[in-house]
């Protein structure tokens, strides 16, 4: 049974993969594509295989990353209206990503990374430290000190950027406004795939923690009963769903809502079992980010939108929905 | 002959920014009885009772696990031999009846909690033992509240444990539910469990329990039998001269009745 619901989301998933590397301002035919791996060079191919696909698994995997993070701190902070990006993590990757912009003497590349996402990395990495020493207790992690923690940090950071703002010049806002749009405009394979190493480990330690987090979210005295370590549970969640945040959000930008509400949508769709509603959160968030992406690059062809603009106009007259309907949580 | 499977020693526990203190010398819960945890709101019985359950660290103190210190000792190992059913059942998620008491597996099962064939079994024995059977595709916001205690009971039970703490069971339930539900206890007592229960009724804790402690703002000041438990002297110290005790017809064990006279209720 459990198999079988997540089969369906594989599809969708799969056909998602296939399908939207077609869609573009530029068509593009088989038989070119073909060519090109063939040894027949085309513009078509390249734009297909260096363009497109790596742009399709980059949607596919920070949609997949964001959604299976925003599901798992929903429980772990029992708050429906938690996102990857409360616990102030994407405030220090944007702060490390407008210093990197703002600051020339920044300006580094460390093979395939710009200084940008280094600068996001080390930034989320840092507000990930910090919130976690902050929420540390002889006794264990507070979750809600942790939220608090994280959202102030956040605040700080909001602030810090507002006063980098106020100083830098008007071409670093330009492009640290665009940053923080989102977007998904990569192009070839370099730049993500060395961020692999932060998001899948931290995606399997939240994989791997599903089934406790269904006891948490019975309450911590309840997991406690049935025998879950919840303090190494909520840590490893947190450093998890942290790691796999900082890394999607140096490649990306804060993208909105698809951490969110994804996964409200699967637990409507396949009920509360974060076995399921994980993996689940994972292809349908891919999935979701995908189909927005080709959106933003179609839409307004040949000029492409930033792929947040579409989720958070997209994704804000659904979460109005999901809040209003009955059996939203 | 009952034998100790959770035991507390000179235990002081109390709250940062209080001065409210928890102090026990010994207390054993042992195999085959129901131990009653008596005493009015503030005496610590719910503190006591998470400190047994290895959810709460006390202060100082050393609480037993057969021979074996309990905060040494790992979660599921725990778990598999205390089930702890604390007073707050709360989700933020609307599992089903079956759900729930499939989570009580968790201590027998691997990371991802698969079950085998020997779950199943122990998890439909829990829902039938707590009369959930029927009611086991149900969501937990369909249940009332007594259902919901059950629900999450018949959880502790897939268990397995061997000894069962339980923080204000029947507070959620009907009368003739909390008959059945001590009945129960009774009867898992009588097949060698331990039980340990935090129950503000009186009489209930007297017509059902092999023991009682009584506890009074932190310190335990009676244990004993009902008999030796429930006194007029212990209810006049505690309660003050509100409380009348009287004797159950059948069983002749104390029954704790309010001291009203008759021209006050006219």
């Amino acid at each position: 049974m459990k198999g079988k619901r997540i089969t369906l989301y594989v599809l969708l998933f799969i056909s998602v993969a296939i399908i939207t590397p077609w869609i573009g301002p530029e068509s593009i035919h088989l038989s070119n594509v073909l060519g090109f791996i063939e040894g027949n060079h085309n513009p078509e191919g390249d734009i297909f295989w260096f363009q497109r696909i790596p742009r399709v698994l980059l949607a596919l995997l920070a949609g997949g990353a964001l959604s299976v993070v925003g599901a798992s701190f929903q429980v772990l902070f029992r708050n429906p209206l938690v996102e990857p990006f409360t616990l102030g993590i994407s405030g220090g990757s944007s702060l490390g990503a407008f210093l990197a912009i703002s600051m020339p003497s920044l300006w580094i590349v460390w093979g395939p990374l710009s200084s940008v996402q280094i600068f996001a990395v080390i930034g989320a990495a840092l507000a990930l430290y910090l919130i976690f020493a902050l929420a540390r207790r002889p006794q264990g992690m507070s979750v809600y000190t942790l939220l608090l923690a994280g959202i102030t940090i956040s605040i700080i950071c909001s602030g810090i950027i507002l006063l980098i703002t106020y100083l830098a010049n008007p071409q670093a806002l330009v492009v640290f406004q665009r940053w923080m749009m989102g977007g998904i405009d990569i192009v070839g394979y370099g730049e993500f795939v060395p961020l692999c190493p932060l998001i899948f480990p931290g995606l399997g330690l939240l994989i791997f923690h599903a089934n406790d987090l269904n006891h948490i979210a019975l309450g911590d005295e309840v997991a406690l009963g049935h025998g879950v370590a919840v303090k190494t549970v909520q840590r490893n969640v947190f450093i998890g769903g942290g790691l796999a945040t900082a890394a999607v959000v140096s490649l990306v930008g804060p993208i909105a809502f698809v951490g969110l509400i994804i996964p409200h949508v699967v637990r409507r769709l396949s009920g509360f079992d974060q076995r399921i509603v994980l993996p689940c959160s994972f292809f349908l968030g891919g999935t979701a980010l995908a189909v927005f992406d080709s959106i933003a690059r179609t839409v307004m062809a040949p000029t492409e939108l930033p792929v947040g603009i579409i989720t958070a106009i997209v994704g804000g007259p659904l979460f109005i929905y999901l809040l209003v309907s009955r059996k939203w949580r | 002959m009952n034998s100790a499977i959770i035991e507390l020693k000179n235990i002081h526990h109390c709250f940062p920014g209080s001065a409210w203190e928890l102090n026990l010398e010994r207390l054993n819960i042992s195999t085959s009885e129901v131990l009653g945890i008596i005493g009015p709101n503030g005496s610590g019985k719910s503190t006591l009772l998470r400190i047994a359950a290895g959810v709460l660290s006390p202060f100082q103190g050393t609480v037993l696990l057969g021979h074996k210190e309990l905060r040494k000792l790992d979660r599921r190992s725990i778990a598999r031999h205390i089930g702890y059913l604390p007073q707050e059942l709360t989700s933020e998620y609307d599992y089903s009846v079956e759900e729930i008491v499939r989570m009580g597996r968790y201590p027998h099962t691997k990371a991802f909690g698969s079950l085998v064939q020997s779950d199943l079994d122990a998890v439909k024995h829990s829902l039938e033992v707590t009369e959930m059977d029927t009611m086991n595709k149900r969501h937990l916001s369909c249940l009332s509240g007594g259902e919901r205690k059950r629900a999450f009971l018949a959880s502790v039970l897939a268990q397995q444990p061997k000894v069962l703490l339980l923080d204000e069971p029947t507070s959620a339930l009907d009368i003739h539910r909390q008959v059945q539900f001590f009945r129960l206890l009774q009867s898992l007592a009588n097949d060698g469990m331990g039980i340990a229960v935090v129950t503000h009724d009186l009489n209930f804790a007297s017509l059902f329990s092999d023991r009682l402690v009584f506890l009074e703002q932190g310190r335990c000041i009676a244990m004993g039998t009902p008999g030796q438990v429930l006194t007029e002297e212990t209810m006049r110290l505690v309660y003050g001269e509100v409380i009348l005790t009287g004797r159950h017809p059948e069983t002749n064990r104390p029954m704790i009745l309010p001291r009203v006279l008759a021209e006050e209720i006219k």
